[in-house]
């Protein structure tokens, strides 16, 4: 998910462990969340063990003192940051004693300061209740990522308490700096109709897409299916101003795999946004699916949009470097990515046809035959012998000799009349002399069954371009008239 | 070419860089070196993490100490005695 944000978050949490506001920390933001999250644990380990001793010599002389007067001057002289580092060194039973006797603005001084991962049982054993008042102290002081770690750690009859305590908002900034982001989908699961309908109608009035960006990745399918929809069917404007805070924070890698998941209509809808057809956000499509391998999710929007946004979105990928599309053409072999992927080639400059068509020519036989069956599948061979023209003699006799025998039925004639069509007959009749000795009978066999007129032309085109010999048997029916 | 500058014994990237102060400060600060990509910060990014590292403990500790003395004065004189003890 979007890298930046995770950061970002991660920059707050260690700020608060260190005490020190997350703008003196600005010079971490390049580095990675999870580099980040590794060295918040180190810090949080260092604070704890370097006073371990002292720590666990006052938890042992808590136990003599009446819980009542353990827990006031564990309040009044020990204070929160304390009371947090004790309270996982305590008996659980005792440390949920102590705390019921504590005012919820005091335990939720102790959340803030609190490593959940070293008092998990204590958080477990206090009751519900009293859990959602600290929750309720937390959201008047609007601190999510506090809420944030503690969701993963607590029951899920705890956890809808607290939950109906957050508003729309609340509840988007909160999943935002879920530590456990695998309690997100349970948590999700948990809200009711009106709530899960809320977080997108609130991604839209707080523009908290990033948040919701955030969210959504973390779903699993049927929840995240669920909130797609919903936001799918918003209104233009509300999605024109989505694709601008992806564009303007660069959160394209986040939202285009949703876009996929999208149904047909909201997808269409989708492509049809005039801000989808921005050159600068055909650009950054481009350069987001190159960077995360993304062609499986472009590719078919790119099939939606119109012929001018598709060229630009075709020149822009031409400008790619080799490797990158090469990555597209071993991502495109998916059999419903290949229509899609031969017309964006189409459009691509003769550049990039050549180094597609080379591509596919020189891939695995998965490649070569996915794009056969599928080309012919979409009746686009009048496509693809477009990029065929720019290969050498040799690339089309690689292509060529990987078609099944049993495909050349459906194939040849497909060619045939695609050539008729665009004047490619050099291209079609490059693919058909490559072929081997069981590919030609059987080719001559599909040529005695087109009409007079088209193997009269066959033969007109194979003579003036000096492939005839090359031909073989496929000739002589072609001679027999 | 990059390889063609590059003197003998000098620094070739990050990779091969030599511990500065900072990220010596930092590493004895965390007890342990800290992830790769921290370490890439310059040095003196590494050495403002490790004074607010050592700021954090330094407050913990003052503040464990504060708190057990003057917690001690109002525990019932019957308890202090045990509690100190156990305290020391």
């Amino acid at each position: 998910m979007p890298a930046g944000l995770r950061t970002r978050s991660e920059i707050v949490k260690l700020g608060r462990l260190l005490g020190t506001a997350s703008a003196e920390l600005v010079f971490l933001e390049d580095v990675e969340a999870e580099e980040l999250a590794l060295l918040r644990e180190q810090v949080a380990n260092r604070l704890f063990e370097a006073d371990r001793d002292a720590l666990l010599r006052v938890a042992a002389a808590s136990r003599l003192l009446p819980g009542a007067l353990a827990a006031a001057i564990g309040q009044r002289y020990f204070g929160a940051l304390l009371c947090a580092r004790i309270a996982g060194l305590l008996d659980v039973s005792r440390a949920v004693e102590l705390a019921g006797r504590l005012p919820a603005d005091f335990l939720a001084d102790v959340a803030v300061e609190l490593d959940p991962r070293r008092a998990s049982a204590v958080i477990a054993g206090i009751p519900a209740t009293q859990i959602r008042d600290v929750a309720i102290e937390l959201l008047a002081r609007k601190e999510y990522v506090v809420m944030g770690r503690f969701i993963g750690y607590l029951a899920d009859e705890t956890i809808a308490q607290v939950l109906e305590q957050l508003g729309d908002e609340e509840l988007l900034r909160v999943a935002f700096v879920l530590e456990d982001k695998r309690a997100l989908d349970g948590v999700v699961r948990l809200l009711s109709d009106r709530q899960r309908h809320a977080i997108i109608r609130t991604a839209a009035e707080f523009d908290l897409w990033p948040e919701t960006l955030e969210l959504l990745s973390h779903l699993g399918p049927a929840s995240r299916r669920e909130l797609i929809q919903l936001t799918g069917a918003l209104d233009a404007a509300v999605l024109d101003r989505l694709v601008a805070v992806a564009q303007d924070q660069g959160l394209w890698d986040a939202l285009l795999p949703l876009v996929r998941e999208m149904d047909s209509d909201a997808r269409r809808r989708f492509v049809a946004l005039p801000s989808v057809r921005r050159v600068a956000v055909l650009d950054a499509l481009v350069a987001a699916s190159a960077e995360h391998g993304l062609w499986p999710e472009l590719l078919p929007l790119v099939a939606l949009l119109p012929a001018a946004a598709r060229r630009r979105v075709a020149a822009s990928a031409s400008r790619l470097e080799r490797p990158l599309l090469e990555r597209i053409v071993c991502n495109g072999w998916e059999p419903d990515l290949w229509p899609a992927l031969v017309d964006l080639a189409v459009e691509m400059d003769e550049d990039g046809q050549r180094v597609v068509g080379e591509l596919i020519a020189r891939g695995p036989d998965r490649v070569v035959r996915g794009t056969i069956a599928s080309v012919t599948a979409g009746q686009r061979w009048p496509e693809m012998l477009a990029i065929a023209r720019y290969l050498p003699a040799r690339e089309l006799g690689r292509l060529a000799q990987r078609v099944r025998v049993s495909d050349l039925d459906a194939v040849a004639p497909q060619v045939v009349a695609a050539a008729v069509q665009t004047g490619e007959w050099e291209a079609a009749l490059g693919l058909f002399s490559g072929l081997k000795a069981p590919q030609r009978r059987r080719l001559a066999r599909v040529a005695g069954e087109l009409d007079a007129d088209l193997r009269a032309l066959l033969l007109e085109q194979a003579r003036a371009l000096g492939v005839f010999e090359q031909l073989g048997e496929v000739g002589a029916v072609l001679e027999a008239g | 070419m990059y390889h063609n500058h590059v003197q003998r014994g000098e620094v070739r990237g990050p990779a091969r860089r030599a511990a500065g102060p900072g990220l010596r400060a930092l590493r004895g600060q965390l007890g342990s070196a800290p992830p790769k990509g921290v370490r890439a910060l310059d040095d003196e990014a590494l050495a403002q993490l490790a004074d607010a590292i050592h700021g954090a403990r330094r407050r913990q500790a003052a503040a464990l100490e504060t708190a057990g003395k003057e917690a001690l004065d109002h525990i019932p004189a019957l308890l202090r005695g045990a509690v100190r003890r156990m305290l020391r």
